[in-house]
């Protein structure tokens, strides 16, 4: 999946772009993980350049989060469009992760 | 395999990743010409993507290839879309809502369906002839 990478104070920064959708979500997981796998404990998943995430992404982000835990890390995520904030509240799932407005929200409470 | 005409969008797909990238691919093409707002587009997207996942991964034990007939229909305000597959039965109005419990929990699975059955104005199952039909709809405006 398509994807822009930055790091700032120790904080990787993940801008996944177009949809999160049953095509995508094994790649974005493959490459999430292995990230983390080399060392990245803290991480925010920027949404702004994201239209669309299906129940596939969704379950990328559970395994994601259960991965930094067992690291004693930590998953952020921002700067959601309206419609995907609603597939974040309808699921429950608002309540199972730290979620900002913006960036530079999140990176302060990281 | 497509036919369309202006108020409606018959879609003929087989059991496979690639077909369903297809049949939503040709929807979206659908809506556009519509111009539904994005917030319509998005709920319908997920709808198809949703249940077509579901038929593909669950209704078909045997393996075999299988078709899964789409009717999409603009009439009065209204969007309906019927889903009709011959995969073994399953009602989707007997998945439970996701329990809401810690993450740590949480099973995979039910959330899509779920998503699908709260953003619709209507859903809809019956099973006929050997077939599971799905039928969802809901008013754009």
């Amino acid at each position: 999946m398509e994807m822009s990478q930055r790091e700032i104070n120790g904080v990787l920064i993940l801008s996944p772009f177009g949809n999160l959708d049953f095509n995508q979500a094994t790649s974005f997981q493959e490459t999430v993980t292995s990230l983390v796998e080399q060392g990245s404990k803290k991480v925010l998943i920027n949404f702004s350049e994201l239209n669309f995430i299906s129940s596939a992404g969704l379950r990328v982000l559970i395994v994601l989060t259960k991965l930094l835990q067992q690291k004693n890390g930590a998953l952020a995520l921002s700067s959601m469009n309206e419609q995907i904030e609603e597939v974040f509240s309808i699921s429950g799932f608002h309540k199972l992760f730290s979620i900002y407005q913006s960036e530079e929200e999140a990176l302060k409470n990281l | 395999m497509s036919h369309a005409s202006s108020n409606s969008l018959d879609l003929i797909l087989s059991n496979t990743p690639d077909d369903v990238s297809k049949a939503i691919h040709d929807f979206l093409v659908f809506c556009k010409e519509k111009n539904f707002s994005l917030a319509v587009v998005y709920k319908f997207r997920l709808a198809m993507e949703e249940i077509l996942v579901n038929t593909i991964s669950y209704s078909y034990p045997d393996l075999k290839k299988h078709f899964i007939k789409v009717k999409i229909r603009f009439a009065n305000d209204i969007v309906t879309i019927e889903f009709v597959d011959d995969g073994i039965e399953f009602n989707p109005l007997t998945v439970p809502p996701p329990a809401d419990v810690p993450l740590e929990e949480r099973k995979p699975g039910g959330v899509g369906l779920y998503l699908v059955k709260t953003m619709m104005d209507t859903f809809e199952y019956q099973r006929k002839d050997g077939e599971n039909i799905i039928t969802i709809s809901k008013k754009i405006i």
